[in-house]
């Protein structure tokens, strides 16, 4: 019993219902209306949100696997599963960071938890990164990874990415209500995180003395852990999921703790 | 405190007692990042000057199951910043209000639409933005559309709809989702006369159905025709608090002293 107390203590972090539990229909009707407003009239449909992080991708291949030379196996898989990986984070980033000031008209009539924009809005971009799930495999077979058992650990991953990217979202959202510059600096620190990420290059490249970035790096071991299942075939670490772990859990109660000391005065602040 | 009124029950819904709501905002408050940095640096880390305003001083009341009650009070009185306390968006800074039953608060018709999503559309979201579920929502659809009367509109965006189609639509969702209260700000003001007659109509019955409706108006004919019980607010605190003609009365005498 004392596990599952656990668990329904991370359900309702500090008391606060960071998840929307209690508001599911919502959560859900305000997931439909994301999908709905952003692939309605256009042929793709839903795929179209793909074909950006997808071309990118290839120009990724292009200039790192043949005119770099970089020296990494199966590029194709690797390039493609981290670059769709990021385009989430930084896609649930940036929404993440208007959603709440942008819905005011919406929360200042209506009672509602405010966290439930930033929660939807990285709900529905995390629903874009599941249908490209195929498209990742494909690639893998492609690039012949054989692909194993540790395939296991992916929906864990995905949950932990999840969690750490609403983190973000969500305390991006509140700081966005202060700080209106926010959006301006959002893309370039984006920029940088990028680089800072082993998405194109990997873990390996890194010098011993700064392997650290990639731990200090919120997404960092998750993203090598991605990377390790869907492009190498091979088990994570059991250190690298402890750090996806450590990160999951900080955000979660960080957002929490913000939640508990801003949430009211945000709402005569906008 | 003592007036005795005509009410249907002796159940308290909504129980206002001592509230007291004071804004505070910054004078110059860095509100970006650059400022904050420059500030930083010339070693200045005041975060502006603070001042406070009193929105509603020392307010109470109670609200019975089944009333009808009418909240009056000229622009800027308080009554909006009344409003988004019962309904819970604000909280109050000193004093307590417990509200027993689920509110559909009508503060603005259409809070949650979507512009580009149909009227049918808007439906499911809109009954989920004031708290309602599925089955609440698929149980009271077709009364919504029949009594919002927008034909084959329904399956047209929003933005392409008139303020009165949108009032319609509007009205007929949070009227029609089996809330025990209602809250009605001013809304209906927009419509055509036939329709507002419909929604007068629509709210008299819901009242003899048993639910509690809050109406703030400026419309003292509304508040005399309609409501038992009118709650006057003057300079942030409570004027008047009795039946509906004499709250009327009081209300236009407060308008002309100002």
């Amino acid at each position: 019993m004392q596990g599952w107390s656990f668990i329904s203590y991370f359900q309702r972090p500090l008391g606060v219902d960071l998840f929307c539990f209690g508001k599911k229909y919502l959560v859900f009707n305000l997931v439909a209306r994301n999908l709905k407003i952003k692939y309605r009239r256009s042929i793709l449909g839903i795929l179209w949100t793909l074909v950006g992080p997808f071309s990118m991708a290839m120009v990724y291949y292009l200039v790192f696997n043949h005119f770099l030379k970089i020296k990494i196996p199966h590029y194709l898989s690797y390039i493609l599963s981290g670059t769709l990986a990021f385009s989430f984070f930084s896609q649930s980033l940036s929404e993440g960071t208007e959603s709440i000031v942008g819905n005011w008209g919406l929360s200042s009539k209506v009672p509602m938890p405010l966290q439930v924009f930033p929660y939807a809005g990285t709900l529905t971009n995390l629903i874009t990164l599941l249908l490209s799930l195929p498209i990742l495999l494909l690639a893998a077979w492609i690039s012949k990874v054989s692909l194993g058992p540790s395939l296991f650990c992916l929906p864990f991953y995905f949950l932990a990415f999840f969690l750490i990217t609403y983190g973000f979202s969500f305390l991006l959202g509140v700081a966005f209500v202060y700080f209106r510059d926010l959006r301006h600096l959002l893309s370039i620190i984006l920029q940088v995180w990028f680089y800072g990420t082993p998405v194109v290059y990997s873990e390996a490249m890194i010098p011993e003395n700064l392997k650290w970035i990639i731990h200090a790096n919120p997404i960092g071991d998750i993203i090598v852990g991605i990377h390790q299942i869907l492009a190498e075939g091979s088990w994570p670490s059991l250190a690298s999921v402890l750090i996806c772990g450590f990160w999951v859990v900080l955000l979660t109660f960080g957002s929490a703790f913000v939640h508990k000391k801003f949430i009211s005065l945000i709402v005569e602040q906008i | 405190m003592s007036t005795s009124l005509p009410l249907s029950s002796d159940q308290v819904v909504i129980r206002v007692s001592q509230v007291t709501k004071r804004f505070r905002y910054w004078i110059d408050q860095p509100s970006s990042i650059k400022t904050l940095l420059v500030r930083l640096l010339q070693c200045d880390l005041s975060f502006g000057e603070r001042k406070e305003f009193t929105a509603l001083d020392d307010v109470s009341f109670d609200i019975r199951k089944g009333e009808f009650v009418g909240i009056m009070g000229r622009n800027g009185a308080g009554k909006s910043t009344l409003l988004k306390l019962i309904c819970g968006i604000y909280s109050p800074t000193c004093g307590t209000i417990s509200v027993k039953e689920p509110i559909a608060p009508l503060i603005e018709l259409g809070a949650g639409f979507h512009p580009d999503l149909s009227g049918y559309e808007n439906i499911f979201l809109n009954a989920s933005v004031l708290g309602f579920g599925k089955k609440a929502t698929l149980s009271a659809l077709n009364h919504i559309l029949e009594f919002a009367e927008l034909g084959d509109h329904i399956h047209m965006p929003t933005k392409k709809y008139s303020s009165g189609m949108m009032v319609r639509l509007g009205f007929s969702i949070a009227a029609h989702l089996n809330a025990p209260i209602i809250l009605i700000d001013e809304v209906l003001a927009v419509g055509d006369a036939g329709f507002q007659a419909k929604c007068i109509q629509k709210i008299q019955d819901l009242h003899k159905a048993g639910r509690t409706i809050i109406l703030i108006t400026h419309s003292p004919e509304a508040v005399r025709n309609y409501c038992q019980r009118c709650i006057v607010i003057s300079n942030c605190r409570k004027l008047f608090d009795g039946p509906a003609s004499a709250g009327v009365d009081a209300y236009l005498e407060s308008v002309q002293l100002a």
